[in-house]
């Protein structure tokens, strides 16, 4: 990649516009170095274009974040070298954002990037066992048998890779689908890959997961929900995405950082009145793992360093956190005692 | 052994204008190079270090005279053109004679035609298979008489321009090996032995020192004996030791460790340490393209970050060296050298996503990696044009021994 050195200023710029969630602006700068970029250059054209669908898709644009990453392809594919790394990213950034919105396309470009990172010699172990755990969602989103040893195969992937070097969302569902086949296995196998994934997850996830299983079955209140509050610049409340889960759909709200409390307020109202709508009563909603998808760890964390939240990878886990509580309280949810 | 290039601007090194590589960073980088060419203990006693800079240097005898790491680097940095202390001189009398009568302008040699080249010669002490003595008088009558030189014939082949170049070293001022940084780019003082401490000499006024004149136009007698020699001396495509040295040397202007020199916050750790990882992986890109046994890493970052955070390692090192403190005189005088280093970098982060030479060499032999990377017309042929003329020089200089 052959940038100048204003071009590779204007990228640092955007990098950290990106860390501390100002969308736009890095978008901006992505958008000023694309434009002084050869149209030869194609690999440095889909380079830039992935970061752009990156940003996008932090931003929480996913449609935005999958046109990117479809440019971004069409410039890499065929190309060699390092191109076909960002060609696999790109690939894997759209089957992710397929299998968040349930889309079967998700397979096809799961399967293109793990092929990819295959071909390249310099993949790393965390981007091949994302790629492996990208593919095995994608068959589960696409309703398609997941073979023994295709799964068998990310396990060993993922767990030669510590689990917050991992895109959590979709290292979360894996490890909820591992124990469920790991439940339905039974026996010595069934309890030694329980054991594995214990030690390998981090133990809130696991225990979050499993407490969560445990309890199915026992009970009907809306503790099977999830609910992830994302902290993004324009703090708007919409709904973005609803992940088919173990523990139930995962409901998106958007809290505004520069006014966190009154956001967060505005995102639990925001979650009930979607429970409403979709003709459930939320009096009963029970705060369990609450959760912050947010621009970046770092970010967060600064953004958040005053609240006392535990810090948790790219997602901030508030269960049992006071604040929630009160604030769901104020929305007129009732939450339960905790289990 | 004959003086190869003893002109003006090795004369100049003696002032010591410019911070001295940085050893930590050179060490560090060491780490990233295959087992067969790394030191076994990183932060170990001087006995380690020296038995690992034997390795690398090409002999695996730990009971002999040899170099420390420290030695070692700055021979190397004095060899790819990072001044030193250092003067070069060779064991190779065609060598010799190559530099004394061609002449460098822009990177391109050429033959002098109307003066005649001069070369010296010394004569030396064998102390081991790496270390020399240069004799000041001969039969040398007190430790005084006796200058240490070191040879790098015997180094991995890897580092392919002193191996080529049957280089020796020598240290042509007292204390060389202390003098360190004069003022890092933060504006820290850190010179460890101040210029007008250092003793220098001129080997050329040694009562032991022959001089012997080529006649004017010699140099193309001696390009006609060497064929193409300037690929072989100087085949930069293909030499890891070309790469390993341009990223520390570029570090070394650029990086500031923060547990020697930093003030220890942890934004400063963290630049440096990406600083660091962008350098870990650019030097293992360049084992996978030049080394055929070499296994792909798990690497830091791709090569294209690594590339761009080290441009911006230099584009910032730039603007430090800018700022309106310290010694100014010297800080502009880093500025081109910055330029320069980067200038290196950039090419070789071009060509470290190429095709790997051994794969140039026999494609026939390796069909998945012609499929993966890239090979551009003009780097396959320039590949291909100094693995020839290694291969001949190699011969030319068989051949003359024989």
């Amino acid at each position: 990649m052959q940038l100048s050195q204003e071009a590779l200023r204007t990228l640092e710029e955007a990098a950290r516009h990106e860390h501390f969630g100002r969308f736009d602006r890095a978008e901006r700068c992505y958008l000023e170095v694309l434009e002084g970029i050869d149209p030869n250059d194609r690999s440095s054209l889909g380079t830039i274009l992935n970061n752009l669908g990156v940003n996008s898709t932090n931003a929480l644009d996913a449609d935005k974040g999958i046109g990117y990453f479809s440019k971004a392809i069409e410039q890499l594919d065929g190309l060699k070298g390092e191109a076909m790394l960002q060609n696999a990213h790109a690939h894997w950034n759209i089957a992710r954002l397929h299998i968040l919105r349930s889309n079967p396309a998700a397979v096809e470009f799961g399967e293109k990037a793990l092929k990819l990172y295959k071909t390249y010699p310099f993949t790393s172990q965390v981007d091949m066992a994302d790629a492996h755990i990208c593919r095995v969602l994608a068959l589960v989103v696409a309703k398609r048998a997941v073979k023994e040893k295709t799964l068998g195969k990310a396990w060993k992937a993922a767990r030669a890779v510590p689990f917050k070097s991992l895109n959590l969302t979709l290292a979360t569902e894996f490890l909820s689908l591992l124990l469920s086949m790991a439940a339905d296995l039974g026996g010595a196998a069934g309890s030694k890959i329980r054991r594995q994934a214990a030690e390998w997850a981090e133990p809130s996830v696991f225990n979050s997961i499993a407490g969560t299983k445990e309890e199915r079955g026992r009970s009907t209140e809306w503790r099977d929900y999830h609910f992830v509050v994302v902290v993004n610049e324009k703090g708007e409340t919409t709904e973005l995405l609803t992940l088919p889960s173990s523990r139930g759909p995962v409901l998106v709200g958007y809290v505004n950082p520069d006014n966190f409390r009154a956001g967060l307020h505005a995102a639990g109202v925001y979650v009930k009145e979607y429970l409403k709508a979709t003709g459930k009563d939320a009096q009963k909603l029970r705060v369990e793992g609450m959760s912050f998808n947010a621009p970046s760890p770092n970010a967060l964390h600064s953004m958040l360093s005053d609240t006392g939240l535990v810090h948790f990878d790219a997602t901030v886990v508030l269960e049992g956190d006071a604040l929630f509580y009160e604030l769901f309280d104020d929305c007129g949810c009732r939450r339960l005692p905790p289990a | 052994m004959a003086a190869s290039q003893l002109r003006e601007v090795h004369l100049k090194t003696y002032a010591n204008r410019l911070r001295a590589l940085d050893l930590g960073i050179a060490k560090r980088l060491l780490a990233s190079l295959p087992s067969q060419l790394q030191h076994e203990a990183v932060d170990g006693s001087p006995g380690e270090d020296e038995g690992s800079a034997v390795r690398l240097a090409g002999d695996s005898r730990q009971d002999q005279e040899s170099i420390t790491l420290a030695e070692l680097f700055r021979t190397l940095a004095q060899h790819y053109g990072y001044p030193t202390m250092f003067a070069d001189l060779t064991l190779e009398p065609l060598v010799a004679a190559f530099f004394a009568t061609h002449t460098s302008t822009g990177g391109r040699y050429e033959p002098i035609a109307n003066e005649p080249g001069v070369v010296y010669r010394w004569p030396a002490l064998r102390i081991g298979k790496v270390g020399l003595h240069l004799l000041r008088r001969n039969p040398p009558a007190h430790e005084y008489d006796l200058i240490p030189a070191l040879d790098l014939t015997h180094i991995h082949s890897a580092f392919a321009r002193p191996r080529n170049q049957r280089a020796v070293m020598i240290a042509l001022a007292f204390r060389p090996f202390q003098v360190n940084v004069a003022e890092d780019p933060a504006g820290h003082p850190i010179l460890e032995a101040p210029t007008h401490y250092l003793v220098t000499l001129d080997p050329t006024t040694l009562p032991t020192c022959e001089r012997f004149q080529l006649p004017k136009g010699a140099g193309f007698d001696v390009a006609s004996i060497a064929h193409d020699s300037l690929d072989a001396l100087f085949p930069d495509r293909i030499d890891l030791g070309y790469s390993f040295i341009s990223v520390a040397a570029l570090l070394s202007l650029v990086a500031i460790d923060p547990d020697i020199y930093g003030s220890g916050t942890g934004s400063e750790r963290s630049t440096f340490e990406a600083k660091m990882s962008a350098a870990r992986t650019l030097i293992q890109r360049e084992c996978f393209r030049l080394l055929p046994s070499f296994s792909p890493p798990s690497l830091d970052m791709t090569l294209e970050e690594a590339a761009m955070t080290l441009q911006l390692a230099a584009a910032h090192g730039r603007d430090a060296a800018r700022l309106p403190m310290g010694n100014r005189e010297k800080r502009e005088e880093i500025l081109p050298d910055i330029d320069r280093w980067s200038e290196r970098i950039a090419e070789i982060g071009r060509y470290a996503d190429q095709l790997p030479v051994h794969a140039v060499e026999n494609p026939q032999d390796y069909p998945e990696l012609v499929d993966f990377f890239h090979c551009d017309p003009l780097y396959r042929e320039t590949v291909e044009r100094q693995l020839k003329a290694v291969r001949r020089w190699n011969k030319v200089l068989q051949d003359l021994e024989t």
